[in-house]
């Protein structure tokens, strides 16, 4: 199984049985000893101390809370794996989408306007906080594809800066 | 809770919980959502008071439409076109023959206009009339009420204004930094503190926006920023035959982006002679407002024990179960009662604090990217429990978190019969608070109820600043805990899937893990 965590990515292989398991981290083996109470729930020894970890995942994560301590883990998409080849992270281009989906209530920049690193692109409202996002990238805006009052989700590419 | 919410220890008489009050309601609606909606809704509850919610499409799965007697829809997702749709409510609360609207806090709380318009459609407001509220809920208005009966104010703007000369004049004047506040604000919306002129007019312009979008009104302005204080409130409570008393003070400095996360009363700084000082001040505020029913009078208190009327709240708090877990009364029943014309049932002389009590609000949101809102699916939920803890919701397992709305899921409530009782019983809680599927603030509120600054009672309203920026949330050790957590869900998940469907299914990745098993 594949996890990502932190942009990293975890190569993760569990064997064992009888309350007794290995965990292969990316090839590295560490042992737990493990009472399993049901599908979400694990008392595990941890430090010498046992304690209840809850797990629970969907399509596109995994939960993991620790005595007060969460860790989102993110499975691997198809997409991502095509995407990574495309061009789209490299830092000549940079892609701007909203943090989550929500409301466009000011685009600062138009199309062609020539922009610096940190130049604040646009302001966009979720659950009534404003967030402004900026460009990491010196260069040109090559696209502006929503206006204020839009609703957007968070996978719509908002603005486009290009390198010249 | 700790109480039980008729029979306290100082042996106080709670508003009336018998139908003998002769003008109780039968049937109230509250036009709010979430925890707070569910809170009112127990209230009433154990008043014998029927209860109607109103929801939006987005909530029609709700905590609260779940737990109403009745609940009426009001409109789509936006809360413009729903929670913050007085007309819709209004109709909302005839059709179904309610006598009073309790208005809960945010959405249409303080608006003075729709307090009237429920008042001109026959029914009762649980609030103050709308003339304190209207000068209560401009902070400008306000001040300048409060400078006249002589209550400390901080020096500033005395109006609002469009024009931003206004704003750079009174900048200049007092020199940088500066505050932009909402006249109609609260929870740190339309808030900027402005260190520079040249952020000021960006500042001035998004104050304004922020404001309008939440509160309907773009009127701003700015006073001077005072570094470093403590953000102290007293509670305050007045039937509508004059009597006013104080309830104690509540401490809530601990705050991220302007808006509170953690509360406890009393402050760590309060003495008796402070206390009464302050409390004395918060009554003659609300009595030279006018003003009637629960309310919250807050203060900026300095490094020297200086204090500053900020402003009234005249609403309930999201705060509120710390003063009741201290003083033993119930102040939504107070509320309710009060509406109903009862004097209050008790003299500030029969008051008592007792205890500590501390409040942790559990938001979706992700510390580790700037407390940004975090949507989507409750898919795991352990409510945390023992002696002294109190789980104010509105979540259950399998609830969805829209994006429309303030993202707050519940609020651990402890007490303790001293701060640091009370203190380690709240990170007990915490840690037994699991919630999976969106992520929330509680491993960065375990963090600052457990830093030095904190224990030592030093809560200002920079200590998140200060203290918590480069904090590392997670602890790394646990890391692979959690991996072998993941891995083993994964595949008892999985296990229960195949079992329960058709071997002809696509296989899913999850079933190539292999190589181990697990026993019965």
């Amino acid at each position: 199984m594949i996890l990502n965590y932190n942009n990293k990515v975890y190569n993760i292989e569990l064997q064992g049985k009888d309350g007794s398991y290995s965990l292969l981290v990316d090839g590295d083996k560490v042992d737990f000893p493990v009472n399993i109470i049901s599908d979400n729930v694990f008392n595990m020894q941890i430090e010498n101390k046992f304690v209840n970890v809850f797990a629970t995942q969907d399509e596109n994560n995994c939960y993991v809370f620790i005595d007060g301590d969460t860790f989102t883990f993110s499975k691997p998409k198809e997409e991502e794996k095509c995407f990574s080849s495309e061009g789209g992270l490299s830092a000549d281009k940079e892609i701007i989408k909203p943090p989550m989906p929500g409301c466009i209530v000011k685009v600062l920049v138009q199309k062609e306007q020539k922009v610096e690193e940190g130049t604040a692109l646009i302001i966009v409202e979720a659950m009534k906080m404003e967030t402004s996002l900026y460009s990491t990238i010196s260069g040109i805006v090559t696209q502006v594809n929503v206006s204020a009052g839009e609703q957007v989700d968070s996978d719509t590419v908002l603005i486009v800066v290009e390198k010249e | 809770m700790l109480f039980s919410k008729n029979v306290n220890p100082h042996g106080l008489r709670n508003p009336s919980n018998s139908k003998k009050g002769k003008n109780l309601f039968k049937k109230i609606l509250i036009a709010n959502r979430s925890e707070i909606a569910c809170r009112v809704i127990r209230a009433c509850k154990e008043m014998g008071i029927c209860t109607v919610a109103v929801y939006s499409t987005a909530d029609s799965k709700a905590l609260h439409v779940q737990t109403a007697d009745e609940a009426v829809c009001i409109g789509p997702p936006p809360a413009l076109q729903s929670y913050l749709n007085m007309e819709a409510v209004i109709q909302a609360a005839k059709d179904t023959g309610c006598e009073a609207i309790h208005p809960g806090y945010g959405f249409l709380a303080e608006n003075p206009v729709f307090n009237q318009k429920v008042r001109d459609a026959g029914l009762v407001f649980i609030g103050p009339n709308p003339e304190p509220m209207e000068l209560l809920g401009s902070k400008v208005k306000s001040r300048v009420a409060m400078i006249k009966a002589g209550v400390p104010v901080i020096p500033g703007m005395k109006s609002s204004s469009k024009v931003l000369k206004d704003f750079e004049d009174t900048a200049e004047k007092m020199g940088y930094p500066v505050l932009i506040k909402a006249s109609a604000g609260g929870g740190g919306k339309g808030m900027r503190v402005v260190h520079k002129s040249e952020e000021l007019q960006s500042s001035v312009e998004g104050a304004m926006r922020e404001s309008k979008s939440a509160f309907g009104s773009d009127e701003v302005y700015l006073e001077k920023y005072i570094e470093s204080p403590r953000h102290v409130e007293f509670q305050v409570a007045a039937d509508n035959s004059g009597n006013a008393v104080y309830l104690f003070e509540r401490e809530c400095s601990i705050q991220r982006r302007h808006q509170k996360i953690i509360e406890e009363a009393p402050s760590p700084v309060m003495n008796a002679e402070l206390r009464k000082k302050m409390g004395e001040t918060a009554v003659k505020v609300i009595q030279t407002a006018k003003y009637n029913n629960v309310g919250t009078v807050e203060f900026l208190v300095d490094k020297n024990l200086n204090f500053y009327f900020l402003e009234v709240n005249a609403r309930i708090q999201v705060e509120h179960p710390i003063t009741e877990m201290t003083t033993g009364i119930d102040l939504v029943k107070l509320q309710i009662s009060i509406a109903t014309g009862e004097v209050l049932p008790f003299k500030q002389k029969d008051l008592r604090q007792s205890g500590h009590s501390i409040e942790c609000r559990i938001y979706a949101e992700d510390p580790d990217n700037n407390f940004m809102p975090s949507s989507g699916k409750i898919l795991f939920l352990k409510e945390p429990s023992g002696t002294g803890v109190r789980f104010d919701s509105g979540i259950y397992q399998g609830a969805e978190i829209p994006v429309f709305y303030d993202p707050v899921l519940a609020k651990l409530i402890v007490w303790g019969k001293d701060r640091e009782e009370a203190r380690s019983r709240m990170i007990i809680a915490l840690k037994n608070t699991v919630i999976l599927g969106v992520k929330t603030s509680i491993p960065f509120m375990l963090k600052a109820l457990e830093h030095d600054e904190y224990i030592n009672g030093n809560t200002f309203t920079d200590f998140i600043e200060k203290n918590l920026c480069n904090v590392e949330l997670h602890d790394k050790s646990k890391l692979r805990a959690a991996f072998m957590a993941s891995a083993l869900h994964a595949n008892l998940a999985n296990k229960s899937k195949t079992i329960s469907s058709k071997n002809n299914e696509i296989p899913s990745p999850w079933l190539s893990i292999g190589k181990w098993e697990i026993a019965e």
